[in-house]
């Protein structure tokens, strides 16, 4: 009994610490060996006004750069029948950064593209099929030469590993697709690979260590190089800007002139040469772009009469009429010869005369649109080179700034390190207490075997065997079970939990991250360090006896440095006064049992508080925060009408919204991190996503100014209440807002901004793109296939989607608390099984005297009883008090940048540690009692 | 030829025991031993008349049977005939001989199929009758083996004459537990071990009861059935006239709480009492115990009540064992090997407590030893051989404990 617990107790230690170990090891290796296979980049830079190709040169000759590579992009719209999704529309890099193909091939022409398998799944597309990509509006993407592409493979992206993290996905293109010469041999984003040792592992210090030595140096030169590319800029934009307005007008005066012509031919053509001769037409017009009065919408159609391209043709047509000189005459005549009847009367002359015009030119409506809409782009153009905000116009910021991040500001990245860390944590904190109790129990078990065989010691002694010949035999007991045990447990850890834990990661991550591993290293520490301690609680159990003489152990072991009773009379009875005795005669092992009994406890208290903090998240978050049922996503640009259209559909059906402005922005704190950026009306979304002060829990007042960041991003990044914080929505929409407040939440990434707050940091009023509804019995399901046929309409999220998705996405370590539990409680089964049966092997002749002195078998077992309940009671009290605070330690290491555990006291856990712990008490006594039942009487005699 | 040297080597051998043994019972219990092994008997009795009741009872006898408590009238049966008429008798075969109506044998379960009984004859009067049981081997007695049964009482009466008895038998005593035809068998590999193969026993109240045994003959076991600590095979256990042989673990915790103490060869004292409490720990199981303090005092240990048992010598512990043993006012004490462990002094103080507690105290006190020298002190000695008692001896004059020496 005593060895097999040994050996299970060994087993169940190493399992879960190499478990665990193996598990944190697997997935960095094959994240590491994915992250490497794919090239991926060390460090990207993100300029918001491009890096020229000198930047490109200076960046490929800072020392421990290996490679740059330079990348074009915009952000666009994906079309696919009536739905639209955000894309990011790229050139795949070649050498970094580099897509793996899934299916098909990479795009080897302008009009060919490659999408993301996840992007293709949302959408519904395949290799074959033709793809939109357009802006916002539905018109041709800017810096794109087309708008219709072939899908000629899937692929994944290195960017976009887990699918768990939001992100707007890729459509990648060749550099062909972009119009290039906008760039000027320039680009958006370069991905640099730097002298590091990667091979060793992209999670490592010294990887990290040696790519942020090559970071400090580009954020040393990235001031200067921003500065000399911003004055560069200025130059070429007035330069360009000049020359494309004077080109442009110089196009568009070539239409106005083909505007009169139109006019002037069927003028002659209904009232003959001798009447259009005799007006004088204008001829093209010569631009002052410094005028600010100059504007294309207006032009002269003859040196009096001005038209405007903002009225229809038809308009412009009639006050040209009206305007001619001289009128009555010409007009006169045309009303005769178009058959008026009466009196002439002038209007009416016009409106012959104009539908006459008109007749034929009904077909040139469409390009006076275009001339119109043309002239008015150009007009806002010129505004905009006035006002030298051209680069805002064609949607780059104004100053020019690099953002430099390394791996840790891809969020795949960062979220496989946190998966991989908090295995690790897990693996240091909770295995590692698997290993002291496990401990703990060895060296009782040892300590109390040997002291049971210390006749045997002492005979063994008089025949005359040396202590070092008596310690080996122990020795080898010790040892061999731990040492069994621990190869055991390291199979079923390589084995069993390694797999099972695998398994349940790579349902997030599109790389391969199942690929089992045996880290020797640790396994080797782990049998060492196992063998060590086996061997030192062989020697502390039995170094006392081996000093003792042959004859002192082969009497029989009586309690020493006692004192004699006092004789009073005690106020505890004699059975209380027992206990106590018992338990201070034989303090070693009872502290030994207690602490063990303290430590399954306390093991299963930390087991249950983990899942209580985990599914907790869950149900806090959407019972306690999130209070709107789902959210109805639409694009305003496409159909302006559709957010009305909606919110009175949804109130008509019961019911009710509150409308939102939702995007993506990325937060400089320590490293990059994407959140979403809720704007609106805060009293509304209050209403909808319960907001309550972190400190105080109190509801928050909304304000308007500033924004509202979650708990555990504001613990995560030291970022508190009035704090600037550096935001970019739209890649390139930059600006510092202060912390308004922190709010409790406990998932996603989620930040919250007034309307107005938005409207003063970026000069617009944010569109409504969803509305948050609380359905009060309205048929979501039903709405949406009727909204589905709406221009716009994205479509719906329900919150219980996001409830599973969440469940889903905790489901892994919730697994892996379960098998934590599970092991828990074998080894309280195991240990109260061996404290137990070491106890009454103890005290078997104490209790066969009893028997034999006529105690009954319920008396003795009593007996027995008080002690252990005694124990028991110390140790459950000592596991819950030890659980609560080791829970409360480890669900804290093992909270994410956005996850946030509850970690409210979870008493429920502290019951059911309790329960369990007496339960397994219960269940061990009444098998191991039963042995009392069995007492040999005659042993005695 | 060889029959005659034999017969002549045990009529020397009785002489040597009758004329150099110093206790008289002892020489007679000896002499009948002889007789017994020369003739291959199964059992046999020294029986002697008490004048002052003119009843015979048994000194000492041999086998199976346990006649201890059994008196016969002068003058009736077999044994009051031979004593009554200072004549021998032989059943050569008792199947054929009508006239013969069974021994007091025959009433405690061995059944008697040739018989040899010769009279104790002094110079002045017959004081009683030498009587030997079945021969192992089925023959029948023959005359010469009743010459030499005659020969061996008539150097006994000779002696008894020279030496002088004062025949004190005592009062019949009431019985506290008879065991019967007790067998006990263990599971020993794939067959059964038979370690008691018929155990036919009376212990009465107020005696003082040794056992005497070599190793593995039987005699722990005995002790653990009549304690209540095992079960017997078959037979049958009465205590106090209630039949107890088969009975329930409850009724077997029930009978060692109220019926019996024990006092053990390794003391077994809870270490973590003191002598005191102790004994209080076992007083607190029955109804109306003794006074523990009461107890510690009877034993003498009054000065040491608050010691541990780590703080005493083996005989002050072995004290408390029996103050725990007697604190209960248990029918029947069972000791097993107390003075083991011990030196010769100090077993002497613990003997002397024994033999106070039988004394004064009125309790039956069933003793297992190797020591014969203690035998001395019993008032009866059981030698139990290979599972069966060989013979029970009554001492006429038991000694105190300060007197016996080893």
């Amino acid at each position: 009994m005593s060895y097999l617990s040994i050996v299970v107790i060994a087993l169940l230690g190493v399992t879960m610490f190499l478990g665990m170990n193996y598990s944190a090891a697997a997935i960095g290796k094959n994240g590491t060996d994915f992250y490497n296979d794919v090239h991926f980049r060390d460090i990207e830079i993100v300029s918001t006004r491009l890096l020229s190709q000198e930047d490109m040169d200076i960046l490929r000759g800072i020392e421990g750069v290996r490679d740059v590579e330079g990348v074009v992009m915009t952000q666009a719209k994906a079309v696919s029948g009536t739905s639209r999704k955000n894309v990011i529309a790229t050139t795949y890099s070649q050498r970094i950064n580099c897509p793996m193909i899934v299916e098909g091939q990479l795009p080897h022409e302008a009009g060919s593209c490659a999408v993301e398998e996840n992007l293709a799944q949302q959408m519904g597309w395949k290799v074959g099929d033709r793809v939109e990509i357009t802006d916002s509006e539905g018109k041709q993407a800017l810096f794109l030469k087309d708008r219709q592409f072939l899908i000629t493979g899937l692929v994944d992206h290195p960017d976009h590993v887990c699918d768990s993290v939001p992100d707007t996905l890729y459509i990648l293109l060749t550099p062909e697709a972009f119009d290039l010469d906008i760039f000027a041999g320039s680009y958006m984003k370069a991905e640099l690979m730097v002298d590091a040792p990667r091979e060793d592992g992209r999670f490592d210090d010294g990887y990290r260590a040696a790519v942020t030595e090559v970071k400090n140096k580009i954020d040393a030169i990235s001031e200067e190089r921003a500065s000399i590319r911003q004055e560069e800029v200025d130059r070429q934009i007035d330069q360009a800007a000049q020359e494309n307005l004077l080109s442009g007008w110089e196009r568009l005066e070539e239409a106005k002139e083909g505007v009169r012509k139109l006019i002037r031919d069927k003028l002659t053509e209904t009232l003959g040469a001798e009447y259009t001769d005799a007006i004088l037409w204008a001829s093209k017009q010569a631009v002052d772009l410094d005028d600010p009065h100059t504007e294309a919408v207006t032009f002269w159609l003859t040196e009096t009469i001005q038209a405007n391209l903002r009225l229809s043709l038809r308009e412009n047509v009639e006050n040209m009429l009206a305007s001619l000189e001289p009128p009555d005459l010409v007009l006169q005549g045309a009303f005769v010869y178009l058959g008026g009847e009466g009196e002439y009367a002038p209007e009416e002359a016009i409106d012959l005369l104009a539908d006459k015009i008109m007749i034929g030119l009904e077909a040139y409506d469409e390009k006076y649109v275009e001339l119109a809409s043309s002239c008015v782009l150009w007009d806002e153009t010129h505004e905009s080179y006035l006002d030298g905000t051209l680069w805002e116009k064609i949607g780059l910021p104004g100053v020019c700034r690099w953002i430099v991040t390394d791996t840790s500001g891809n969020m795949s990245f960062v979220q496989l390190d946190s998966s991989r860390d908090s295995i690790a944590r897990l693996e240091m904190t909770f295995s590692l207490l698997f290993v002291v109790v496990g401990a703990l129990v060895i060296y009782a078990t040892v300590s109390k075997m040997i002291d049971e065989q210390r006749s045997l010691v002492g005979a063994a002694k008089a025949l005359g065997f040396y202590p070092r010949e008596i310690f080996a035999k122990f020795l080898l007991f010790g040892v061999s079970g731990t040492l069994l045990g621990t190869l055991l447990g390291v199979l079923i850890a390589r084995f069993g939990v390694e797999p099972f834990i695998l398994r349940g990661y790579q349902m997030y991550y599109r790389a391969n991250i199942s690929r089992s591993t045996l880290t020797v290293v640790p396994t080797l520490i782990v049998v060492g360090v196992g063998t060590l301690l086996s061997v030192c609680a062989v020697w502390f159990a039995c170094r006392r006896l081996l000093k003792m003489p042959a004859v002192a152990l082969l009497q029989a072991s009586t309690p020493k440095g006692r004192n004699k009773a006092s004789g009073k009379r005690s106020l505890l009875p004699l059975y209380s006064r027992l206990i106590l005795r018992n338990i201070r005669s034989d303090l070693r092992r009872v502290i030994v049992t207690v602490v063990s009994v303290a430590g399954c406890c306390a093991l299963v208290v930390v087991g249950f508080t983990l899942r209580h903090a985990v599914n907790g998240a869950v149900e806090h978050q959407f019972t306690d925060v999130v209070q709107y049922d789902g959210v109805f996503r639409f694009d305003p640009s496409v159909n302006f009408t559709i957010e009305s259209q909606i919110d009175r559909a949804l109130q008509e059906a019961g019911g009710e919204t509150c409308p939102a402005t939702t995007m993506y922005a990325t937060v400089q704190v320590r490293n990059l991190d994407v959140e979403e950026l809720y704007c609106g009306d805060l009293d509304r979304l209050c209403h909808m996503f319960r907001l309550r002060d972190a400190r105080t829990g109190e509801p928050i007042t909304p304000s308007r100014q500033g924004v509202y960041i979650p708990k555990r991003f504001s613990e995560y990044f030291g970022v508190r209440a009035g704090d600037p914080l550096t935001i970019t929505i739209n890649a390139t929409e930059t600006v510092t807002v202060p912390v308004a407040g922190v709010f409790n939440n406990y998932m996603n990434r989620i930040m919250f901004m007034s309307r107005e707050c938005f409207e003063s940091l970026f000069s617009r009023e944010p569109e409504s793109n969803a509305l948050l509804v609380q359905l009060h019995g309205a048929d979501a399901d039903a709405l949406n296939r009727r909204f589905t046929e709406m221009n716009g309409y994205e479509g719906y999220t329900a919150s219980d989607a996001f409830r599973k998705l969440f469940q889903t996405a905790t489901s892994v370590i919730n697994a892996v608390v379960v098998l934590f539990i599970f092991m828990a409680a074998v080894m309280a089964g195991v240990v109260l099984m061996n404290l137990t049966s070491i106890y009454i092997l103890q005290k078997k002749r104490e209790l066969t005297v009893m028997r034999v002195n006529g105690f009954t078998t319920r008396e003795t077992i009593d007996y027995v009883l008080r002690e252990t309940v005694a124990t028991t009671a110390l140790g459950v009290l000592l596991g819950v008090s030890l659980g609560a605070l080791l829970g409360y330690a480890i669900v804290r290491t093992m909270e994410q940048p956005f996850i946030q555990f509850d970690r409210s006291v979870s008493i429920s856990a502290w019951l059911i540690g309790v329960a369990m712990t007496v339960f397994f008490t219960v269940v061990v006594n009444a098998v191991a009692l039963r042995k009392v039942k069995h007492l040999k009487l005659t042993d005695v005699a | 030829m060889a029959e005659e040297k034999r017969f002549a080597k045990a009529t020397w051998q009785i002489m040597e025991q009758l004329l150099e043994v110093e206790s008289l019972d002892d020489a007679l219990s000896g002499s009948l031993e002889i007789i017994v092994n020369t003739l291959n008997s199964e059992a046999g009795a020294i029986w002697l008349l008490d004048p002052k009741t003119d009843r015979l009872s048994p000194l000492f006898h041999m086998g199976p049977a346990d006649v201890s408590n059994i008196t016969v009238e002068n003058g009736l049966g077999i044994e009051g005939i031979v004593t009554k008429t200072g004549k021998s008798v032989m059943v050569a075969d008792a199947a054929s001989d009508a006239r013969f109506d069974g021994t007091v044998f025959d009433d405690n379960g061995l059944v008697t199929k040739t018989m040899i009984c010769v009279p104790l004859n002094n110079l002045h009067d017959v004081i009683g009758c030498v009587q030997i049981v079945n021969k192992k081997d089925g023959s029948l007695y023959d005359e010469e083996e009743l010459q030499l049964c005659e020969r061996m009482a008539a150097l006994a009466a000779i002696t008894i004459d020279e030496k002088g008895l004062i025949v004190d038998l005592g009062e019949q005593k009431e019985v506290l537990a008879t065991l019967k035809n007790v067998t006990k068998e263990f599971p020993s590999g794939d067959g059964v071990l038979k370690v008691l193969k018929g155990i036919n026993l009376d212990i009465y109240k107020n005696e003082f009861v040794v056992v005497l045994g070599e190793s593995g003959c039987g005699k722990s076991t005995m002790m653990n059935i009549v304690g209540g600590m095992d079960f017997l095979t078959d037979g049958t256990l009465t205590i106090e006239g209630k039949d107890f042989s088969h009975p329930t673990d409850a009724e077997l915790t029930k009978y060692r709480r109220e019926y019996i103490g024990f006092i053990f060869q390794a003391y077994n004292l809870m270490p973590n009492l003191t002598a005191l409490e102790n004994v209080q720990f076992i007083a607190e199981l029955v109804k109306d115990p003794m006074d523990a303090a009461e107890a510690i005092d009877k034993v003498g240990l009054s000065a040491r009540a608050n010691n541990y048992p780590g703080q005493m010598s083996g005989g002050q512990q072995q004290r408390v064992s029996i103050a725990r043993a007697i604190v209960k006012k248990p029918k029947l004490i069972l000791a097993d090997e107390p003075t083991a462990a011990l030196d010769y002094t100090t077993s002497i103080e613990v003997l002397s407590v024994i033999e106070d507690i039988v004394k004064n105290q009125g309790a039956t006190v069933m003793m297992v030893t190797h020591n014969v020298e203690i035998a001395k002190m019993a008032d009866r000695v059981v030698k139990v051989r290979g599972g069966r008692i060989a013979s029970i001896k009554k001492n006429l004059h038991p000694v105190h404990a300060e007197e016996l020496v080893w």
